[in-house]
């Protein structure tokens, strides 16, 4: 068994596309460390390989996703939250179908499979000295979360930093702790929203696409990161768009569902991409000649 | 490459000596209706190499219907998990194997093989595994494969090659594994007269495909055209989901048809297996996502996407050939008469229109 | 590792199919080329019946209930307790139900059927889906002489005229529906009356959409036209006129109007006229409807049956009238006389809280509907035998293992009387019974323990199926000319209608006209239909055991969790909803339910059509509907639908 996987991690190709080695045909067990209820229906899951020489050895790009295992219940495919550096290796999940319901049945100690981390990750070289924008829906906030901790990590490197987030209610906001955190970092601009008013919430009311003209922000050398669902990422764009922003600097992750990771299945292809191979970062320019409807 | 003249004996021979160290696989006769097969012979048996095409592709040994990738053992009480990998490694030969489908495992090799990832499961399959094609002399009813550019003589892919002359079969050596067979076997070099013989053989072939398989030919070029511009009406689509059954057929019988679904399923002690089945991109369920998102909903939506994945030149570069290899099989199981050959027809009316 | 073929269990088509298997496990799928009716094709449930044989959800062993939990039991011990149970209830009394399986062997129903007269000595015997075939066969013997379909499904592949009543084929017996759809395109008239407009109807030549519950009148106004075009023609049938009946039928179509049966169905008579035209000039007629739990109701039936008859095309090679099953042996579980007896059905013995019923002997029952729960848990005795696990064993004593059906050689009856064997060919791993074994394992319990009268010439003592077969050959009328050796060569062989005395003298059934008014009104103004769709086969007992056919009806679900109910565009925009919204639907019973709006062009406004694998809705909304099971395909719930508060 370990041999099988030593074999697989040292696969050539893969390996010296993305500079990452991942784990391509049998799951490594990881130990789940810890729980936390992130909102309702939402838990986040810290995660350590039990071979420690692995542990050492993943790493992954903002962006990217594994192929998670729930040992008697399926594998399914899920953003990596965590930094590429100096991070806690984490998932953050929201209970929607059979496996991940499962999951979220589990106690610290339970054991789960992984493979990955696969995918192209966010275009980091090519947007240094830009501003950058994250505007996030719901739990779309959990795909951007590594690219916001890699931009702190890296602050000097980018011009503004703004997110914009909007959830259902106070109780949905993911993440609470870090934005707290995030907002100890100088010209980190945080506006977050609700969808309807509540007692003690005296923040922004209204859809997170009414953020962008309350944030004021810049179109000029600047490049939006997008995540949520189809009617908030719809209008989203939309306004955008209207302001100026070329579609080039949109950037989304698409979500689809996957059975492999690496580009075989085909559960995940739209027109002629696959997004688990050539995504799950596109721009916005490229989702719109993908050929089918997002 | 070297060519010989073997005699039937020679190639009865041949199959029989590989039996001692490989699988080997053949098209054969099954009762009731003398369906023919492409499967495993059995001990002293040869593979029948005038059987008409094998109802179900040779993908069928490759990439099998339903499969056991994994097997683990999860105690939730002690927290500890058990991995066991399931596929074992055996050579094989593939004896016989009609020009479509050799083209059929090409396309599977450059899809699963080449590119970033390499698909483990399917690779064990198919390391170490010898390629014998089989030139068709005659087309059966449904064979468009002189439309597609794979038949009915194999041109490249085969370890051998071979075709039934009036004294015997032209085998040709397409590889250095075909090479040391042929070195081993010790067979009688032929000559340019056979390579002669040969092209009669193909020509007479392809002069009795049907009418409409030979004109064809430039509609399936027009159908790609068109395909991959995509100006094909949306009524057309419309009109070829409306009879679709959605049966999946299409995709199981089809030899460069890759897409697969992989679902654990629990045993009843416990042991949990990870099954890897055949899935058609015509299916409902296919591009659902958990959480009540599916981007391709209507039936046309995904027949369009088939035909699409068949036709179109970006996935032609996939394959670097057009994902239909002409065995015309789906013509033969679909019972909404929507098969690829009409399809193509649809598309020329409308086009001619 | 090889491929066998067999017959496909999924439905009452009878598709013929290989199964590749290495004798231990069943790997693959192939469709036989040569087949006559399946002609190489399989629908998505055939083409995965794999993964249902693969499923880890089998019954392994015998097991007795102990103190409220599971045991392992040997055979010896299992039947010992089975056989001492029953013995304690008065089967002549009505004590003790039997509910046989329609997917079963016709082996499996005849030894079941010994077992019953011979042991159980009851008459509260059924299959389940037994209403709606009884009625199909008691209509087609009044008007034929036979208890089964006239001609062959593969009339459709040469007839000029097919006619569809209302079933929703494409989704139910999906290969005829795709046969049909070749017919079409090769030319022939292919008619649908359906009241929403189904993938057949859009296949059709031509469509009839009704008005629903109307099927009947909208058939008899064709027989009117046919009769009367004929008249005016002056080419009436001489032979026709002679047959018993025929006055009073022709009298009865007679009094059609045709503005009454506009305004009750909603088809004009010229477009009636026109049909009985084109029916007239064919040579060649098949007529198709389907039959059983969710079949057509008595008088529908009676008016296809006299249709069929007035045409007088029915003896040509190339004619058929079939009631078309859902269920794989239906026919058979008929033909070896498991249909019970008209008002003894187990379901109504069941519903009666006075009823005798006592224990209860079940095979293979479908999960989904479990009608009577509660009663069936008061039941002093139950014992279930069954291939795969399933809900109904929660109310068992005692469980017995069955094979499943390609681990044990069995001959399966379709629609259309076609007889065909599956060899096994596949162990079964835990080497269990098949169903005729097991009968006969009991039957010799029972005779040693209480000796009982076996009828002289009747011994049991089989060795294999063909054995059992052989006396299904004398005893059962029609399979006298068939035998285990015989099928084997083939794709079956038709039972012989020749073994029926009436066979070949027609009659009519008497008509009765009437224009169902509508039983909405403005406080419940929607005729709520209750059908069929494609992966919710059955109560998907089975379908739930496969991966790719249970992706797909899960796919329906997480759409519609709560189920769904079509309406159509207008409707929807009326109401104000939207697709996936709540409502409320009302029936006028007072029953009601929560459940997801499907918004559907194929639904006439004023109707509304819900699917009937939804399990809340069938045990708490339908079941005051004796109709809906009784009537089937016709029944029509009167309903109020408001968006959900």
């Amino acid at each position: 068994m370990a041999q099988a996987n030593a074999q697989a991690r040292h696969r050539p190709g893969s390996c010296q596309e993305t500079g990452v080695c991942p784990i391509v045909a049998f799951p490594e067990v990881v130990n789940i460390d810890e729980i936390r209820d992130e909102a309702p229906e939402v838990k986040t899951f810290y995660l350590s390989f039990l071979d420690p020489e692995l542990a050492a050895q993943f790493t992954l790009k903002s962006g990217q996703f594994i192929m998670c295992t729930v040992f008697g219940a399926g594998e399914f495919a899920v953003s990596l939250p965590p930094s590429p550096e100096n991070d806690r290796f984490h998932i953050t999940v929201r209970a929607v179908g059979k496996v991940t319901h499962a999951l979220h049945a589990l106690r610290p100690g339970d054991k789960l499979g992984v493979r990955g981390p696969f995918g192209n990750g966010f275009p980091f070289d090519e947007i240094k000295g830009r501003n950058i924008i994250y505007v996030a829906g719901g739990i779309g906030l959990i795909p951007l979360r590594s690219s916001i901790v890699h931009a702190l990590q890296h602050r000097e490197e980018f011009g503004r930093i703004i997110l914009l987030y909007g959830a259902r209610s106070a109780r949905d906001l993911l993440y609470q702790e870090d934005i707290v955190e995030w907002k100890k970092n100088e010209g980190f601009e945080t506006f977050i929203t609700i969808d309807r008013p509540e007692a003690g919430w005296s923040g922004h009311v209204g859809f997170v696409n009414k953020l962008i003209e309350a944030a004021g922000v810049p179109v000029d050398n600047t490049v939006a990161f997008v995540c949520g669902p189809p009617v908030m990422f719809n209008s989203v764009i939309d306004e955008l768009l209207r302001r100026g922003m070329s579609e080039h600097d949109i950037v989304s992750t698409l979500e689809r569902q996957m059975k492999c990771g690496i580009g075989k299945c085909q559960h995940c292809s739209i027109g002629r991409t696959l997004v688990c191979t050539d995504g799950p970062v596109y721009t916005y320019h490229q989702i719109k000649t993908l050929g089918e409807v997002i | 490459m070297s060519i010989y003249l073997v005699s039937s004996e020679e190639i009865k021979a041949l199959a029989l000596d590989l039996q001692k160290t490989h699988e080997v696989y053949g098209p054969q006769l099954k009762p009731p209706g003398g369906q023919v097969f492409f499967d495993l012979l059995a001990a002293g048996e040869v593979p029948d190499l005038d059987a008409a095409i094998p109802s179900m592709p040779v993908k069928e040994i490759l990439f099998p219907q339903m499969e056991r990738i994994l097997k683990y053992r999860y105690d939730p009480e002690a927290q500890q998990v058990e991995i066991e990998k399931q596929y074992a490694e055996k050579p094989k030969v593939l004896f016989g194997l009609r020009p479509c489908d050799l083209n059929g495992i090409l396309c599977l090799d450059r899809f699963f093989l080449g590119q970033e990832f390499v698909d483990d499961v399917y690779l064990v399959h198919r390391r170490q595994s010898i390629l014998i094609s089989n030139t068709c002399s005659a087309p059966w009813d449904q064979c468009l494969c002189v439309c597609t550019h794979s038949g009915p003589a194999a041109e490249e892919g085969f370890d051998l090659d071979l075709t039934r002359l009036d004294d015997g079969y032209l085998v040709q050596v397409g590889s250095a594994k075909g090479q040391a067979i042929a070195d081993a076997q010790g067979w009688q070099p032929a000559g340019e007269e056979h390579l002669a013989a040969k092209k009669a053989v193909i020509e007479r072939s392809i002069a009795s495909f049907p009418e409409l398989a030979k004109d064809n030919k430039a509609w399936i070029s027009r159908a790609m055209n068109r395909m991959t511009t995509g100006f094909i009406k949306h009524e057309i689509w419309e009109y070829i989901g409306n009879q679709c059954l959605e049966c999946g057929a299409c995709a199981f019988v089809c030899p460069t048809c890759s897409c697969f679904n992989i679902e654990d399923a629990q045993q009843c002690g416990g042991d949990c297996e990870r099954l890897r089945t055949r899935d058609s991109c015509s299916f409902e369920g296919y591009a659902r996502m958990a959480g009540d998102h599916n981007p391709r909903k209507p039936v046309e939506d995904r027949r369009n996407k088939r035909f699409f994945c068949k036709l179109s030149y970006s996935q032609s570069k996939k394959y670097l050939r057009p994902g239909c290899v002409g065995c015309g099989r789906c013509q033969w199981v679909c019972p909404g008469d929507i098969g690829l050959p009409n399809v193509v027809q649809y598309i020329r009316r409308e086009t001619s229109a | 590792m090889s491929y066998q073929a067999c017959v496909c269990n999924l439905c009452g088509t009878g598709c013929g199919q290989f199964l590749k298997t290495d004798g231990r496990k069943v790997l693959g799928v192939a469709p036989v080329i040569a087949h006559p009716v399946s002609k190489g094709k399989l629908c998505v449930r055939g083409w995965h019946a794999n993964e249902l044989l693969n499923s880890n959800e089998r019954i392994t062993t015998p097991l007795i209930r102990e103190d409220g939990a599971w045991r392992t039991a040997s055979y010896a011990e299992a039947i010992e307790l089975l056989v001492r149970r029953m013995g304690e209830f008065d089967g002549p009394a009505g004590e003790i139900g039997v509910l046989a399986s329609a997917r079963s062997s016709n082996e499996d129903l005849f030894a079941l059927r010994r077992l019953v007269d011979e042991v159980f000595h009851t008459h509260v015997v059924g299959v389940g889906a037994e209403a709606g075939h009884r009625n199909s066969m008691a209509c087609i013997s009044h008007a034929f002489g036979y208890p089964g379909a006239v001609g062959s499904l593969t009339a459709i592949d040469k007839a000029d005229y097919i006619l569809v009543v209302g079933s929703d084929i494409t989704r139910q017996n999906p290969i005829i529906g795709g046969n049909i759809h070749y017919a079409a395109r090769r030319g022939a008239r292919v008619v649908t009356m359906c009241s929403s407009r189904t993938q057949i109807a859009k296949l059709s030549t031509k469509h009839f959409q009704q008005k629903p519950g109307t099927k009947g009148l909208l058939l008899n106004a064709l027989a009117k036209a046919l009769h009367a075009l004929r008249t005016v023609n002056n080419t009436r049938r001489v032979d026709v006129g002679k047959l018993p009946g025929y006055a009073r039928y022709i009298d009865a179509l007679r009094s059609i109007s045709s503005v009454a049966l506009e305004a009750a169905s909603g088809i004009r008579y010229e477009e009636i006229e026109a049909e009985a035209e084109r029916l007239d000039r064919a040579k060649s007629v098949v007529i198709l409807f389907s039959s059983g739990i969710s079949g057509l109701d008595q008088w529908t039936i009676q008016a296809i049956t006299n249709l069929a008859v007035l045409t007088d095309k029915m003896d040509d090679e190339n004619s058929a009238l079939i009631p078309v099953a859902g269920i794989s042996n239906l026919q058979g579980s008929f033909d070896m006389g498991l249909s019970g007896e008209f008002g003894n059905s187990v379901f109504r013995r069941l519903a009666e809280p006075q009823s005798p019923l006592r224990a209860l002997f079940v095979v293979d029952h479908d999960d989904g509907i479990i009608r009577d729960r509660e009663r069936i848990e008061a039941l002093d005795f139950v014992a279930y035998c069954g291939a795969f696990r399933n809900p109904f064993m929660e109310l068992a004593d005692v469980v017995f293992p069955l094979t499943a059906f390609n681990e044990a050689d069995g001959t399966y009856t379709a629609s259309d009387r076609r007889v065909q064997l599956t060899r096994k060919n596949t162990a079964n791993a835990n080497d269990c019974l098949p169903g005729w074994a097991l009968y006969q394992a009991i039957a010799g319990q029972a005779a040693r323990s209480r000796p009982v009268a076996v009828p002289a010439g009747r011994p049991w003592g089989y060795r294999d199926a063909a054995e059992v077969f052989a006396d299904i050959a004398r005893s059962i009328p029609g399979y006298h000319e068939l035998s285990h050796a015989q099928l084997a060569k083939g794709f079956g062989q038709h039972w012989d209608v020749g073994a029926f005395a009436n066979a070949g003298r027609k009659r009519f059934h008497e008509v009765r006209i009437d224009y169902p008014t509508p039983p909405t009104s403005d406080e419940f103004p929607f005729a709520l239909m209750v059908g069929k769709a494609q992966h919710f086969w059955h109560q998907n007992n089975l379908m739930r055991k496969t991966l790719i056919p249970r992706r797909e009806y899960d796919q329906t679900l997480l759409l519609y969790p709560q189920g769904y109910v079509e309406i159509s565009p207008e409707d929807a925009n009326r109401l104000k909803v939207k697709d996936k919204w709540l409502v409320r639907v009302t029936s006028s019973t007072g029953t009601s339910m929560h459940i997801a709006v499907k918004i559907s062009a194929d639904v006439q406004t004023g109707t509304a059509y819900i699917p009937y694998f939804i399990k809340n809705m069938i045990s708490d909304f339908l079941i005051h509907y004796d109709n809906a099971f009784a009537a089937g395909e016709e029944s029509i719930i009167p309903v109020r639908i408001e968006e959900k508060e």
